[in-house]
């Protein structure tokens, strides 16, 4: 064969990479289009929705940072209540054995009136119960491995109309599997942080999930500037994994009062919001 | 088509996240097999049904059916569990008792299975004596409402006293022994003295196996072994870790490296916890943190990092001269308070401070 028809080949094959590679091109109108079939779905606080505008939306990586007890899983538990309460399928990875079916009913119990009837209530409990999976990881590998798998997961699962679709990922808590391997001496703690970001932010786009995931706090150090809020407290994933998240949520208690206090610290940011930890859920100031 | 609960998880394994040969995989795909449920559906659980169906060989039929069956768990939601099934799971829960009422109530119940319950306050506020309480009482006898079960107590302190082990023992002897008595009813009775005469004290001591560790290394050994050592001894209940903090205040330069091994620590205790079903319960030590303003209060030892760990924490400390234990972090219990004494016989309840039965 002469070097014309190698060359017609190479041609030939540059034209199909070029149709299927163009094909994926979308201009700005679709994306507009696609953005407006995305939900935004309630967190179960009134206060914690109304700081992000509405709540979750789908597709988005929340970061829930903040110091122990500052009710990081608390807000957790509420929007994945929330969640399948809405008939949305949630995906909750505990690492640190905060998940609490039992608060998950209490704060189901909070989402209906004071006297609601019983049968229905309790109905309505058991499908809530059920749409909730609950997965326990105790090291960043087995993580990997549902990722990836919730993304193949994803071609067969969402052309199913029958089937409630993954509405949200929660992860309580993603600094305790990762801060392990974050240490100055090796760098492959990084090169899986990364992995994970990328992971995730590209299963919350082809899920069109919300993704949810705390980010616990540790000791910036004595002579570290202390912030705002006068604590001299950071998120445990440190500056490289700032901008993973669509938004970052700050949580901290306000001392000797009941009350905690929320803002955004990074992303589209609102006026920080105080909410209170109920017996049946989460709320925030009445409003005058 | 009715789906029994937690059904959903279990049809959506896709082909393609099945561990089998690629030719057997085309094979079936050919076939118009798409999801492991298909594979256990055509097959009926024969392999030679699905071997026919799929113009596939005996033995492939019997690799795809495997994974299908066993893989297919093992994939995607491995280990997933619904929150319905997790919610009568937690209904079914034990604790290990305190002994003070107060407190138990405060915990809902005491120390809970499958969590971190972590103790910790002031030298001489009671922290050694509670993880010795714990050990003695998860080895009340079923007959009377206990667990029946065992402890491991790491020692890493050398905290831990079998004379006052022992005064534990006899002390909780003594009251079962009464309880006994005043059963009425004949048969409830009958059972607790058949009971009475396994949990003599020294008994009761044999069921506590001690791991003492003189440096971190050895603690690191020990929770390394100790998820074969509670599988070979299915009776224990309880893990008692006395204390973390001893170690990891005195033998670290690197702060990092200390956070690191404290975090790998944590989760392999939780895991513990959560697979073989036992309450792990660590004592930590407090600190002074020098304020803003000039001013140091008390804080749990081993810093910011290390308070994610826990699952609840009780915080020990004086008050007006009397001891108390305050609920400060839980994901399922309010905040609360609950007043306790340390006496001979081990942690009880303030006397005069038991509420009125309902």
């Amino acid at each position: 064969m002469g070097r014309g028809g190698a060359e017609a080949r190479r041609r030939a094959i540059v034209e199909e990479i070029y149709n299927e590679t163009c094909a994926n091109a979308v201009n700005g109108s679709d994306v507009e289009r696609q953005l407006s079939l995305l939900e935004i779905l309630p967190t179960g606080c009134d206060a914690i929705d109304e700081l992000l505008g509405g709540g979750l939306r789908q597709g988005q990586l929340i970061e829930i940072t903040g110091p122990s007890a500052s009710g990081k899983t608390q807000l957790c538990l509420s929007a994945a209540a929330s969640f399948a309460a809405l008939d949305n399928r949630v995906v909750y990875v505990d690492t640190t054995g905060g998940f609490s079916a039992t608060r998950i009913k209490q704060l189901h119990r909070g989402f209906f009136a004071e006297d609601a009837e019983k049968a229905v209530v309790e109905e309505h409990l058991d499908k809530t119960l059920n749409l909730i999976a609950v997965h326990k990881c105790h090291d960043v590998f087995s993580l990997l491995t549902l990722l990836s798998q919730l993304g193949e997961e994803a071609s067969e699962d969402d052309n199913n109309p029958e089937r409630a679709t993954m509405g949200l990922l929660v992860i309580d808590s993603l600094s305790a599997l990762l801060s392990p391997l974050l240490t100055k001496a090796h760098h492959q703690g990084y090169t899986i942080m990364a992995t994970v970001a990328a992971m995730l932010r590209g299963l919350a786009t082809t899920r069109k999930t919300a993704a949810l995931y705390t980010n616990h706090t540790v000791s910036a150090g004595q002579d570290s500037l202390a912030d705002d809020h006068g604590s001299n407290l950071k998120p445990a994933l440190g500056t490289r994994w700032t901008a993973v998240p669509h938004r970052r949520i700050r949580l901290s208690k306000i001392p000797g009062t009941g009350w905690h206090s929320a803002s955004i610290v990074y992303g589209v940011s609102a006026k920080p919001v105080k909410y209170r930890i109920g017996s049946n859920n989460i709320h925030g100031a009445p409003t005058q | 088509m009715d789906h029994a609960p937690g059904d959903w998880f279990q049809d959506s394994y896709a082909l393609t996240s099945l561990a089998l040969a690629p030719s057997t995989r085309s094979k079936l795909q050919r076939a118009g097999v798409h999801s492991a449920r298909d594979v256990l559906r055509i097959s009926g659980n024969s392999p030679s049904t699905l071997a026919r169906e799929c113009a596939l060989t005996l033995d492939e039929a019997n690799d795809a059916l495997k994974a299908a069956r066993f893989n297919g768990e093992g994939i995607a939601l491995r280990g997933a569990r619904s929150a319905a099934e997790l919610l009568r799971e937690e209904r079914a829960r034990w604790s290990v008792f305190t002994f003070c009422e107060a407190l138990d109530d405060a915990l809902g119940g005491g120390a809970a299975s499958g969590e971190i319950t972590e103790l910790c306050g002031c030298p001489g506020i009671g922290k050694t004596q509670m993880a010795m309480q714990l050990s003695v009482s998860a080895q009340t006898p079923r007959a009377f409402g206990g667990l029946g079960g065992e402890a491991v107590y790491v020692d890493t302190e050398g905290s831990f006293t079998a004379e006052r082990a022992m005064d534990m023992a006899e002390a909780l002897a003594e009251h079962l022994g009464r309880c006994a008595k005043r059963c009425e009813d004949e048969d409830a009775r009958r059972e607790m003295e058949a009971a009475l005469e396994t949990c003599a004290p020294e008994a009761m001591l044999r069921g506590i196996h001690l791991f003492r560790c003189h440096e971190v290394t050895e603690l690191l050994a020990a929770l390394e072994t100790l998820g074969e050592f509670i599988a070979e001894r299915p009776k224990v209940r309880l893990v008692v870790i006395d204390s973390v903090a001893f170690h990891f205040r005195q033998d670290f330069q690197d702060m990092a490296l200390r956070t690191t091994i404290l975090s790998k620590m944590t989760n392999r205790l939780m895991s513990i916890a959560t697979t073989q079903q036992v309450a792990v319960v660590t004592v930590n030590q407090v600190t002074v943190k020098p304020q803003r303003d000039g001013s140091a209060r008390l804080v749990p030892a081993l810093g910011e990092s290390y308070a994610h760990a826990c699952t609840t924490r009780v915080i020990l400390s004086w008050e007006n001269d009397e001891r108390v234990a305050f609920v400060t972090k839980s994901p399922r219990l309010p905040q609360a308070r609950a007043r306790y004494a340390v006496t001979a016989g081990g942690i009880r309840d303030v006397r005069g401070s038991k509420r009125a039965a309902p």
